[in-house]
């Protein structure tokens, strides 16, 4: 299997649930979603890793970050607010909020946020995933 | 007498032979010529003094005359300004002749022309209303009998264009020198004016007298004494609501029945008040005689004389408790409902996220086992029952989530919707459902387009067109027809079917209502009515239903054209 059949190289999946996460990780291998998965289980794990990138200058980010709302240390939102406060707010990051919330403010809510692409209803599915690739 | 007089002094002239002839013809003057002579010189002298005294005499009687006359005059003139400046109506009645005479307010203020006037008692009494003729004649014959001080009576005359005027008649006896009456004189004056007002003050008393407020009136001696408003009157009401009498009442300021709290809530406003002289509304809570509190509700209102000067102040309370309490009672259920809403809503938004996210997971995962061959018969069973289960459970659960968010956010996005494709696109969703029952559809759409929430309408209606495909009845092809019509700038959809049908009478207060299940079907919810019913009213719409077991349902939901 050649790297081209991915569509991209790398997503990040930030999601307390390890079962989510292990889910999401299958559905990516078997749509050839993405060549790297990676996995963080909160918002301030993700804040720190993005940020060691951008320190170390490669600029190699995750063409994609699947980011959940309700999470232990850090959610969702706290993320996206201390996201916004830093330099890496206006680089090329692609947010897409994957979330089993049902509240319509929260739809509306994540649209205040520029870096936000998408919003999807858990489980991330082949199709759902075929709806927000390039 | 001047001729007598005369001729007198010519006798005594004769008597002494006098003969004045002889005494002129020949220039000869003797003894009795002389004294002749001497007797006509006194006489024309007395006659002077005399005729000069009388013409004194007559010159001061004439001038005395003069002088009454103008006094007579002046008084005369006083007489008729007083008739002219008096609203009275003055009649003088003969009683010997019964002649009855009028001045001429009768015309000035009861407007009756000259030739209308009978100068006769009866006339009189023609004017008197009926009701009051008989109690005023008896009282004036026995004034008249009796012939003691001063008659006085009110009663109702009537004014020439028909009205009637209520007088006040005031009347003396004149009697001759046997102490026999021979005239009477009175005066009518007009007081229809004072009835008026005597009765509106009668009505207005009632009002306070009957009043539930408590009608309290205070004399302003802020000036005088430096104290707050003193108490002069209260209506029946507020000694019922204080259980104060009267004299505990009066004298007192109505700060003095406010409870100590009141006082120093509203103490500060009601100087304020007292000192620009401006009206004022405040709630308080007063102390009644057995020491127990009762709110009320008060104003005040400053009254002011023609000099502007603020005499009184009127204070009208009313007694609010009840209400208060009831006040109360709702604001503490406001507060409670408010919570408890605020905390069921959060608990179920907490609720459905909690089951949506494993759930969520579950389906992921019988999703990715789908890949996977499962040779053991028993196994595939099982997971098929799971499967199952888990897509049940979705169901409902999508369901459930669908009536929060709609009961938390009422619908307001609306756009066009053709109906035409949108029918074929809800079933187009449901092709199992199509393919088994094999349906006849017909569609009938006044409108070609409607402007509406169309993710609602699509639940809506993919709900009725399920049941009508699951709840059909067997050998029987089921027939669905949909319809909308404009009425009254309304729309109205109906939806009927020849199925099952339910049984109105057993279910008509629970038919759109949570949980319930009309039919033994396995994969019903009991959650469809009430999803749709919910989803129309959000619209501002109505739904109605119309079912005969085994003849058919038939829905109608009206909404607003906007």
């Amino acid at each position: 299997m050649s790297n081209s059949n991915y569509k991209y190289q790398s997503v990040l999946f930030i999601d307390d649930d390890p079962i989510t996460l292990m889910l999401c990780k299958k559905v990516i291998e078997k749509t050839q979603f993405s060549l790297h998965v990676d996995t963080l289980t909160n918002g301030k794990d993700a804040l720190k890793y993005l940020n060691e990138i951008y320190e170390k200058g490669s600029k190699i980010y995750p063409d994609l970050i699947f980011l959940d709302l309700n999470m232990p240390v850090m959610d969702g939102w706290e993320f996206l607010d201390a996201l916004s406060k830093t330099n890496l707010y206006d680089s090329n990051l692609n947010i897409i909020i994957l979330s089993s919330t049902i509240d319509p403010k929260d739809i509306e809510k994540a649209k205040n946020y520029s870096i936000v692409k998408n919003f999807i209803s858990k489980p991330i599915t082949a199709e759902n995933l075929l709806r927000i690739s390039k | 007498m001047t001729s007598y007089y005369f001729l007198f002094f010519l006798n005594l002239a004769n008597t002494k032979n006098l003969c004045i002839n002889q005494s002129f013809t020949g220039f000869y003057i003797d003894k009795n010529l002389f004294t002749t002579l001497i007797v006509l010189i006194i006489f024309f002298i007395v006659t002077l003094i005399i005729l000069s005294f009388l013409y004194l005499k007559e010159k001061k009687s004439k001038k005395k005359i003069k002088e009454n006359n103008l006094l007579l005059y002046n008084e005369i003139e006083k007489f008729n300004v007083v008739l002219k400046a008096t609203s009275d109506t003055i009649w003088d009645w003969d009683t010997k002749t019964n002649k009855f005479v009028w001045n001429k307010g009768i015309e000035d203020f009861f407007g009756y022309k000259k030739d209308e006037i009978r100068e006769d008692l009866q006339w009189w009494f023609e004017k008197i209303h009926p009701e009051d003729s008989i109690r005023m004649s008896v009282k004036l014959y026995s004034f008249i009998e009796e012939k003691e001080g001063k008659w006085q009576d009110e009663y109702r005359f009537q004014h020439a264009d028909g009205h009637y005027c209520y007088i006040n008649d005031r009347g003396m006896l004149i009697k001759d020198k046997n102490d026999n009456v021979v005239r009477m004189i009175g005066a009518m004056q007009d007081i229809s004016k004072v009835k008026l007002e005597e009765e509106r003050l009668k009505l207005l008393e009632t009002v306070i007298n009957q009043s539930s407020d408590a009608i309290i009136i205070s004399e302003n001696n802020v000036a005088k004494t430096g104290s707050t408003p003193k108490i002069i009157y209260c209506n029946p009401a507020f000694t019922k609501m204080s259980g104060y009498c009267k004299d505990d009442i009066l004298g007192k300021s109505i700060a003095s029945f406010l409870s100590y709290e009141s006082v120093r809530n509203n103490m500060e406003n009601i100087i304020y008040a007292l000192r620009k002289k401006q009206n004022i509304v405040f709630e308080g809570v007063n102390k009644n005689k057995n020491g127990e509190n009762y709110w009320i509700s008060c104003s005040s209102t400053p009254i002011f004389d023609n000099n502007k000067t603020n005499t009184h102040w009127i204070s009208i309370q009313r007694n609010i408790t009840s209400e208060k309490i009831r006040e109360t009672e709702r604001e503490n259920l406001i507060i409670e409902l408010t919570k408890n809403n605020k905390d069921l809503k959060q608990f179920s938004y907490i609720i459905s996220h909690n089951l949506r996210a494993p759930l969520s997971n579950l389906t992921g995962l019988l999703a990715l086992l789908e890949d996977y061959e499962i040779k053991e018969t028993e196994l595939k069973e099982i997971v098929e029952g799971f499967s199952k289960s888990t897509l049940l459970l979705n169901q409902t659960i999508e369901d459930l989530i669908k009536v929060i968010v709609i009961k938390d956010n009422p619908s307001t996005l609306k756009e066009k919707v053709n109906l035409k494709l949108f029918f074929d696109s809800i079933i187009n969703q449901i092709p199992y459902l199509m393919e088994t029952k094999n349906p006849i559809i017909t569609t009938s759409f006044e409108q070609e387009t409607l402007y509406i929430n169309k993710p609602y309408l699509e639940s809506i209606v993919l709900n009725l067109m399920t049941n009508a495909l699951k709840y059909s009845k067997e050998n029987i092809k089921p027939e669905i027809n949909v319809s909308t019509k404009l009425k009254n700038n309304k729309i109205e959809i109906t939806f009927s079917d020849n199925g099952l049908g339910i049984d109105l009478e057993k279910n008509k207060d629970k038919i759109f209502g949570l949980y319930q299940r009309f039919h033994d079907y396995p994969d019903s919810k009991g959650l469809g009515l009430y999803l749709i019913k919910t989803q129309v009213e959000s619209m501002g719409g109505t739904i109605s239903i119309d079912s005969q077991i085994n003849i058919g349902t038939t829905f109608k939901i009206t909404l607003n054209n906007e």
